[in-house]
């Protein structure tokens, strides 16, 4: 049976197969015994492994047009099937079609928004800057300003992190600091719920300073998703403390080259933005390797350096430098190549 | 409550200590920006050029400096590591709501994005953002050329040309010898020579060694016969790169302790490959026709090196303690190429006496920053107007908040201000605070 593997586009498809070198799985437990690593067989997934492939449906648009947005960052709405796009002072929500339906910000009341999160009941939380200072804002579905949520009860150790990240899952808001590489986890009340040390966790608490991480995210079970560029890394730490690195540095498909934005569909899999290669690699919840789709292009379909990503009910977001806006692709499983299928 | 904070220690498969410096002083694997064939598995792999047409110089970016801005620029909330371009940065005066805010010695690219209107008695101004850094064309990234000089103000470099590589060899093939000789080739690079070299904390031996290793020059800038391969005619570099030392966490601002970029020699030197006009070894008080002196015989007279130590601020002449002197918002070279005495100055604390003296002398990067700056000119301190701070109903000193008159802080916030100079509180400077040509000159 030939293996096939890539993202399959409306005009074009990849045909190259894939190996992902050696790659690395870890996982650091809680306990304070000498870690034992976890290395993984260098392999690409199995036969038995469903593949996937995605076709590229649009890109985010108003009645005028494509949007221009430059490197904005995402959140991804499963409930309402909304994409919210921070983009410069304004924030755009658009719908399951990729039309903008409504737009608000650039308001004084709201300050510099820098990241935004919907709530189960619709409210919106916001992550701004008011005289360089963040705040965390309570909006209603339009952006009208409800309040302000003071953290409470934060350690000292994150107090004076400044957080450059807003996501939000299960009812905990989680704002990140990409320079400290630290996490705060509040409800949303603002009340303290947990703190975590993303270097300390990883084993570079000396190298903080160096590293920080570029892309982050939060999957609906509540596990941390982030990436370290000078590491060719991506890590996914659970609400444990559980820590699973993966990922090999190279210019293979497969392997990571200057990494950024990370996100995690329904189906666990795992998206890793890599905007040197103008492309987004693919992982099953195992880390293996499936896919490599997206390269710099003029069409559609291509990626302009792909900063963050953002994925559900079966759809992939990715955010490009260059003004080139915002992607979305369809994810489609049981895809024939190879001859497995998922009736089989 | 729960925290998680490991004090384990983790075993890893990878060298991570080599692994996250990528350049190393010198060349980083070819792979990391070039695709040699587009071809892996009879398959086009990376670029999205057809199979077997690969990018321009093979990069994997749309033009040079956008290969480099993939890595150092960063959509940070604060200085961190090697990020020299903020991403998104926009004026709060346009709209935005990201200033610059990497801080490393040469500057966050950002500020060139930081165009800005006011009002100056009531006449509406402009502030560029474009005047205020070296305008490095990067596609992808915003950047785009100089859009009033079309070449190197005091030279001939085209400005249609300007990228990181410019100035920095991706390459790095320039190495500095255990001599303080740079050459391109001879012995293995070793690793960074940008910072303090003790072995201990890169996990392997001191180097260079003579007859056996080689440091990388500082930054990798371009050393003699330096031009980089995109830019056609004669253009290559006469000076070699400059000799310098920079704490490892150079990225930071400056609330408690400066970065102390420890420069020795050869920096207005180097500038002066492209800015042939603007090097005065020269200068005579006095005699017209010359220029502010800049360059390794441009040594501080008595008058001001007593001026520079002296000075705390406008008014204030009082400073006797030899570790207090130093500003990093007007640095001078130490004037020796002895890296010794520049590693042990390359420090983030006020605590080494790195005061001036007859052997210092001014160098471009006394009053300009390298990359860019919050100001037109790219300077360390806004020279367009005589005060940069003012005062309180209390006398105490503060920024310009005015929205309505801009003289003095060309339409910056109070936020932006303090960000422009380093995270410091206007307190640093005093109520009223003429501009740091005082430093030296202490004419106020």
């Amino acid at each position: 049976m030939t293996r096939t593997c890539g993202w399959r586009y409306r005009h074009k498809s990849c045909s190259a197969s894939h190996d992902n070198g050696t790659p690395m799985s870890r996982r650091i437990h809680i306990a304070l015994a000498p870690i034992a690593l976890l290395l993984a067989a260098a392999a690409p997934a199995p036969d038995s492994v469903l593949p996937i492939s995605a076709s590229y449906l649009h890109s985010l648009s108003s009645t005028s047009g494509v949007l221009p947005m430059d490197a904005v960052m995402l959140t991804y709405d499963r409930q309402n099937k909304e994409m919210l796009v921070v983009d410069g002072p304004v924030v755009r929500i658009f719908n399951e079609s990729g039309m903008e339906t409504y737009s608000f910000g650039d308001d004084p009341e709201l300050g510099g928004i820098r990241a935004i999160v919907a709530l189960e009941d619709g409210d919106l939380l916001a992550l701004s800057y008011a005289d360089s200072k963040p705040v965390l804002l309570r909006c209603n579905f339009r952006g009208g300003l409800l309040g302000r949520i003071e953290p409470k009860g934060v350690p000292a150790e994150f107090a004076s992190d400044v957080p450059g990240s807003l996501r939000y899952a299960n009812g905990k808001v989680y704002l990140a600091s990409h320079a400290a590489m630290r996490v705060v986890v509040l409800d949303t009340a603002g009340a303290f719920v947990a703190g975590y040390d993303l270097a300390k966790l990883i084993g570079e608490e000396g190298k903080r300073a160096d590293l920080g991480f570029r892309g982050f995210n939060v999957d609906k079970d509540g596990n941390l998703l982030f990436t370290v560029q000078p590491l060719f890394q991506a890590f996914v730490v659970s609400p444990e403390g559980n820590v699973q690195a993966f990922g090999v540095k190279g210019s293979a498909p497969g392997k990571f080259n200057v990494v950024s934005g990370i996100a995690r569909d329904d189906d666990g899999n795992i998206y890793v933005a890599d905007i040197l290669k103008s492309a987004v690699i693919v992982f099953d919840r195992e880390f293996r390797f499936l896919r490599e789709f997206g390269y710099r292009g003029r069409g559609p379909q291509n990626l302009a350096a792909p900063e963050d990503l953002a994925a559900g009910n079966g759809k992939l977001f990715v955010s490009n430098h260059a003004r080139k806006g915002v992607s979305v692709f369809e994810k489609i499983d049981g895809e024939e190549a190879g001859g497995v299928s998922r009736s089989q | 409550m729960k925290l998680f904070r490991l004090a384990v220690a983790a075993v890893f498969a990878f060298a991570f200590g080599s692994a996250y410096a990528f350049h190393s002083g010198g060349v980083a694997e070819c792979e990391g920006c070039h695709s040699m064939h587009n071809s892996f598995e009879n398959a086009a792999n990376v670029t999205g050029m057809p199979q077997f047409q690969s990018g321009p110089y093979l990069l994997k970016a749309q033009d040079q400096s956008g290969a480099c801005l993939n890595c150092h620029e960063a959509a940070d909330t604060a200085p961190s590591g090697y990020h020299i371009s903020t991403k998104n940065a926009k004026a709060a005066k346009s709209g935005g709501t990201q200033m610059p805010v990497e801080y490393t010695p040469g500057g966050d690219f950002a500020w060139l994005k930081m165009t800005r209107t006011g009002a100056i008695r009531g006449a509406p101004v402009t502030w560029d953002g474009d005047r205020q850094g070296h305008n490095i064309i990067a596609q992808d990234f915003g950047y785009t050329a100089d859009k009033i000089q079309t070449t190197a103000p005091g030279g001939t470099y085209p400005a249609s040309k300007l990228a990181c590589s410019s100035c920095h060899d991706p390459h790095g093939r320039y190495r500095r010898l255990a001599d303080g000789s740079q050459v391109t080739t001879g012995l293995p690079t070793f690793g960074s020579g940008s910072y303090p070299i003790t072995g201990a904390t890169q996990g392997g031996p001191v180097y260079p060694v003579a007859g056996k290793s080689a440091a990388g020059v500082y930054r990798i800038l371009g050393g003699v016969g330096y031009q980089p391969k995109s830019l056609t005619g004669s253009f290559a570099f006469a000076s070699q790169a400059p000799d310098a030392v920079v704490p490892s966490s150079y990225n930071r601002l400056e609330t408690t302790g400066q970065t102390h970029a420890a420069y020795g020699k050869g920096m207005s030197e180097w500038c002066a490959n492209c800015h042939t006009e603007m090097l005065e070894n020269n200068y005579t008080s006095g005699m017209k026709g010359l220029l502010h002196p800049a360059g390794n015989n441009a040594k501080l007279p008595a008058a001001i090196v007593a001026n520079y130590n002296a000075y705390v601020s406008s008014g204030v002449m009082t400073n006797t303690d030899p570790t207090k002197a130093y500003s990093t918002l007007a640095p001078f070279e130490l004037g020796t190429n002895d890296y010794t005495v520049l590693a042990s100055l390359a420090v983030n604390t006020d605590t080494k006496d790195q005061s001036a003296s007859t052997n210092a002398n001014v160098a471009c990067v006394s009053c300009h920053r390298a990359h860019a700056s919050a100001f037109e000119s790219m300077t360390r301190y806004y020279l367009g107007n005589e005060f940069m701070t003012i005062a309180d109903s209390a006398s105490a000193a503060i920024y310009d908040g005015s929205t309505t008159e801009n003289k003095i802080n060309t339409a910056y916030t109070a936020a932006e201000q303090t960000q422009a100079y380093g995270g410091r509180p206007a307190s640093v400077f005093g109520p009223y605070a003429r501009n740091l040509c005082n430093k030296c000159h202490a004419k106020d």
